[in-house]
């Protein structure tokens, strides 16, 4: 049957398709990625991934919004120790080519700045290859220096580890982490609560409340018997 | 947890729109089916909106837009098109035929209850299909929100639909899809300030797209594929039966044309938000393994946690409403077409009443036995069944509704002879063909038919012309 659908809709969705296995040769089979903001204001991000399949190169993101620097960039291979990284400038940051083994393990360091000294957010190094069907092979781990704590947006929703360090599962690789930190002593309480996120969920739960009672109004406005 | 909590006073909202729509009592089948033709612009345009947006919207369309990029925006003027055809051409004179169904048009205008007959099982067959690929796109859902098994879902499902479409004919269902309307509208809207404020705002988004993949921001398809798109969505909007039903409950033919306008703005709301939610997703997880998880990890990922919960919520009230539409058409096609006018032409009001509900209960069960064992994804099932929906029905409703010429004979040929082709290009020459869609083949196959037979065969009397068109001159 699902055979007979398949067919059936080929033409138009079939082309529809190749977007989702254009990168079909490489799968992303895990990536673990270290972030850590350090006392300075910019931070060091460590991302080692392994790509099954067939490819004679991988290429890689790295998107800063121009807002970024990213310097000391430099890659390693678990089979070939340290591997040359080709880059290019991009209108958004950064491509990044790397001849690597298939199937080995390799890792990328880079630190990461702001052009105006406040960092928050976070380019992340995005392979181009498909994750792995399983579930959750991207672990993102979130570091801050001592004495800071997060304040208002945070993407995606990490969850506490040990003293100071925050972890992410996710199924994909995100382009970027959003985190803003302060100094605990400079971080004031409408600072934790007042945010894009919770003004968002206001929005929601007034808007929720809003349609339920003109819903209900409405109905009673057109009950049986009135004009 | 918040979902849950969310789920739960999103059905009690619903409940309580049951109890009170089920005090106002259907004393007759046709009160049943047209809500007493009492249905204002407002409430008739949203339902028609939550007729056409289904999960094959908010979950294919989003994921269209973040596999394809901009490029899927031009299926949009197909659907407006559509649009524009039903409010100029179908509409309005079909309401004024005073028609409650799409088999009970054809037989006033064609004298013939084989085609009558015909229409019926179109529908069934149709509509089957698209129920299946809902149970199918909400299995999906329950399993990535709570780990629920498909068959609890599909229970869930059923007994939420079905309470109300049972319970309040179109009345309930219309008011209902107002509700879930504004909670789709509402999920996608205030998804998007929070996606642009991720991907630091549309420019960036932009550049980023097209450092990704230029076709992102350019052109995807070619023209003779976007062509054959819009193509099959123009007809599918227009010659929906699901839609054409939602005409009849409305006051009136002018009621129609505002119902439509104000469906055409909803939709036009929906599909930039779905747009523009797609495209985030894609510079924000550049690559997911399927592009049908962009809905689901928006909800799940990205957003805050209330804010997923209604995006959860507005998923399955485009899935709800869509099945309440398909429960209508396709139950009033067996109880008002096949055994009220056909097998039992003397049977009771309260019969035909009874055999319309149990005859939408009987309907979710094949589909749901089917989505268990998973046929294809949602939008293939979608543009299949728009395909056929168009080729077997616009010609002759359109044809049949603005010309005086045309026959029983040409019409069933056209609706048989249209969907034939259809399907056999699609299996047998789109590979060697793939910018011809079968839709293509099949309106052009079906309008020849009629015109061909039609033109050589006897057409309707001279009373039933005079009734849609006026004396001859």
């Amino acid at each position: 049957m699902s055979d007979r659908v398949q067919t059936a809709s080929s033409g138009l969705l079939g082309a529809l398709h190749l977007a989702a296995q254009e990168a079909a040769g490489a799968r992303l089979e895990s990536y673990h990625c270290t972030l850590k903001k350090l006392d300075t204001g910019d931070a060091s991000v460590v991302a080692s991934m392994r790509i099954t399949g067939k490819y004679d190169h991988v290429v890689m993101f790295l998107r800063t919004d121009g807002e970024q620097r990213i310097t000391d960039l430099s890659g390693r291979s678990d089979q070939q120790g340290s591997i040359p990284l080709r880059t290019t400038e991009t209108k958004t940051g950064l491509k990044v080519e790397a001849n690597v083994i298939p199937e080995s393990t390799f890792t990328v360091t880079y630190r990461v700045a702001a052009n105006d000294n406040v960092l928050w957010r976070f380019p992340i190094l995005v392979p181009n290859a498909l994750p792995a069907e399983r579930s959750l092979p991207v672990t993102l781990e979130l570091s801050l220096p001592e004495q800071e704590q997060f304040y208002g947006d945070v993407f995606p929703v990490f969850h506490p580890q040990k003293q100071g360090t925050w972890q992410s599962r996710l199924p994909s690789v995100p382009s970027v982490v959003i985190a803003h930190s302060k100094q605990v002593r400079d971080t004031r309480w409408r600072d934790r609560f007042v945010s894009a996120p919770v003004a968002i969920d206001l929005g929601m739960l007034v808007l929720a409340i809003f349609l339920i009672l003109g819903y209900r109004i409405r109905v009673w406005r057109n009950r049986p018997g009135v004009k | 947890m918040v979902f849950l909590i969310a789920l739960g006073v999103y059905f009690v909202v619903i409940a309580g729109s049951i109890f009170w729509t089920s005090r106002f009592k259907s004393r007759s089948e046709v009160e049943f089916l047209t809500a007493g033709r009492s249905i204002g612009p407002l409430v008739g345009g949203a339902a028609l909106t939550a007729t056409q947006v289904s999960a094959g919207t908010l979950v294919g369309t989003v994921g269209r837009h973040y596999g394809t990029g901009v490029s899927w925006v031009w299926a949009w003027p197909g659907i407006w098109f559509g649009w524009l055809l039903s409010a100029v051409l179908i509409g309005p004179k079909l309401r004024a035929s005073g028609a409650v169904t799409v088999p009970d048009y054809l037989y006033a205008r064609f004298e013939s209850k084989s085609l009558r007959f015909l229409a019926a099982i179109a529908i069934l067959g149709i509509y089957v299909m698209i129920l299946t690929a809902q149970y199918q796109a909400c299995v999906v859902i329950f399993q990535m929100a709570f780990g629920l098994r498909p068959l609890y879902s599909i229970v869930l499902l059923c007994v939420g639909t079905l309470s109300y479409a049972i319970a309040g004919g179109i009345r309930a269902g219309s008011y209902v899809d107002l509700f879930q309307i504004a909670i789709i509208l509402g999920g996608l809207l205030l998804s998007v300030p929070i996606l642009l404020r991720d991907v630091h705002g549309v420019h960036a988004l932009g550049l980023f797209l097209s450092d990704l993949d230029p076709r992102l921001t350019g052109h995807w398809y070619s023209w003779k594929q976007l062509f054959a798109l819009q193509l099959v969505f123009a007809l599918g909007i227009s010659a929906s039966p699901s839609e054409m039903t939602r005409y009849a409950s409305m006051r009136d033919k002018s009621t129609v044309r505002y119902a439509i306008g104000v469906c055409f703005i909803l939709q036009a709301l929906i599909g930039t938000a779905a747009m523009l939610v797609g495209l985030s997703i894609r510079a924000i997880f550049p690559y997911l393994a399927s592009a049908d998880q962009a809905s689901s990890i928006l909800a799940t990922r990205i957003l805050p946690p209330f804010a997923g919960a209604i995006f959860w919520l507005a998923v399955l009230s485009a899935i709800m409403s869509n099945i309440n539409g398909i429960l209508i058409v396709t139950s009033n096609s067996i109880s008002h077409d096949i055994y009220g006018s056909m097998l039992r032409p003397d049977a009771t009001e309260k019969s035909k009443l009874f055999l319309n509900r149990l005859s939408m209960a009987l309907i979710s069960l094949p589909p749901a036995i089917l989505a268990l064992h998973r046929i294809g994804d949602v939008q293939s099932a979608v543009l299949i069944s728009a395909r056929l929906a168009g080729c077997i029905f616009f010609v002759p409703i359109v044809f049949g509704l603005n010309f005086r010429f045309g026959s029983a004979l040409g019409a069933m040929t056209a609706m048989l002879g249209g969907a034939l082709a259809s399907i056999l290009w699609q299996i047998g020459m789109v590979s060697r063909f793939p910018s011809v869609d079968g839709g293509e083949v099949g309106l052009l196959i079906s309008a020849t038919l009629y015109l061909l037979i039609g033109l050589r065969t006897r057409a309707a009397s001279e009373g039933t012309l005079a009734r849609f068109f006026g004396a001859s001159q």
